[in-house]
């Protein structure tokens, strides 16, 4: 499946580009999006395990099973400082 | 209230006489009294909002200096809570002001919230806002989130049941590994837009959702989204940090 992936905030810098192009496969979850994100820039694996992940505008868990016509948003963590 | 004070805030549309009116009948909490809670408390004093408790037990420090208006170098060493009501009322002696000298724990929460309109979020870390999120959703208590690291602010204004949540958006909560990195001007930047977001919530006016603001490359990204329906917090009410 060929999926979109839109990206905010310093997501964008990192790849020079507001949305990527991706293929999957059925069956594959928001893990496996993450995962190919970060194969293809390695510079956001620290940010892994709090990455905010939406599908179709919604915020969703990780291991949410993506559906063709999809639109995966990957953000920044929530910023913690005060 | 002496409506000559606010002449030229209530000539603003989107506020008038009413939305004025209201503001000085409404009591926000504001939890944390830093960068960005020192600076919410000024901005939301001049704007007119009745009642405020800022709850904090620490100290000014020196290294709180570069990013705050309100603190001077003569202010080091004494409790932020304190220093804050004293020259707030200096601004606004119509506005009630209250000092909270507490450490916001599970325990104490709920009482130093229960009369708020809406809780204002000045903290600097997780832990406590993933409480005040658990606090908020069980009590139908409005917050504003409110975040800073480098030259990055975020700001997400929650209405329990209605919008996402905390929860809804992060999963986990990072590590706090290391000192962050805070340009001086972003919390003032950061606490404008999450003081706007609360007067919105106030008047009964829509949200923007989770804005994200770089101040650094003047980058400005609003997302609408929605609730996690599988949110173990909003959805599932387990309130895991209370």
């Amino acid at each position: 499946m060929n999926i979109t992936v839109k990206l905010i905030g310093r997501y964008k810098d990192i790849a020079g580009q507001t949305k990527l192009k991706l293929i999957i496969e059925k069956g594959d979850t928001i893990w496996d999006v993450v995962d190919e994100f970060i194969k293809q820039y390695p510079q956001v694996e620290k940010d892994k395990k709090f990455i905010m992940v939406s599908k179709n505008n919604t915020y969703t868990t990780i291991d949410a099973k993506i559906m063709d016509g999809d639109e995966i948003t990957l953000s920044p963590p929530v910023v913690s400082g005060g | 209230m002496d409506l000559k004070r606010y002449q030229r805030q209530v000539l603003v549309k989107e506020l008038g006489k009413q939305g004025q009116e209201i503001l000085s009948k409404k009591h926000i909490v504001i939890i944390g009294g830093g960068g960005l809670g020192s600076n919410s408390s000024e901005i939301l004093v001049r704007l007119g909002v009745g009642c405020i408790d800022i709850v904090d037990d620490d100290l000014v420090e020196l290294s709180n200096l570069h990013r705050t208006s309100l603190f001077n170098e003569e202010d080091v060493g004494l409790l932020k809570c304190q220093v804050l009501e004293e020259k707030l009322k200096k601004i606004n002696s119509e506005i009630t002001i209250k000092a909270v000298k507490k450490h916001v724990t599970k325990e104490n929460i709920l009482s130093i919230v229960k009369n708020a309109d809406i809780i204002l979020d000045g903290t600097d870390n997780m832990q406590t806002r993933f409480l005040i999120n658990d606090i908020s959703i069980k009590n139908n208590i409005p917050w504003i989130y409110a975040g800073v690291y480098s030259a990055v602010g975020m700001v997400m204004g929650i209405i329990p049941k209605k919008t996402p949540c905390l929860k809804c958006i992060s999963q986990s909560i990072p590590e706090k590994t290391e000192e962050i990195p805070v340009l001086g001007n972003l919390p003032l930047t950061t606490a404008s837009i999450q003081c706007i977001e609360a007067i919105k919530l106030l008047l009964g006016k829509q949200l923007s959702g989770l804005i994200i603001y770089d101040i650094w490359k003047q980058q400005f990204e609003k997302i609408n989204i929605n609730k996690n329906p599988k949110c173990s917090c909003c959805n599932s009410e387990i309130f895991k940090f209370l």
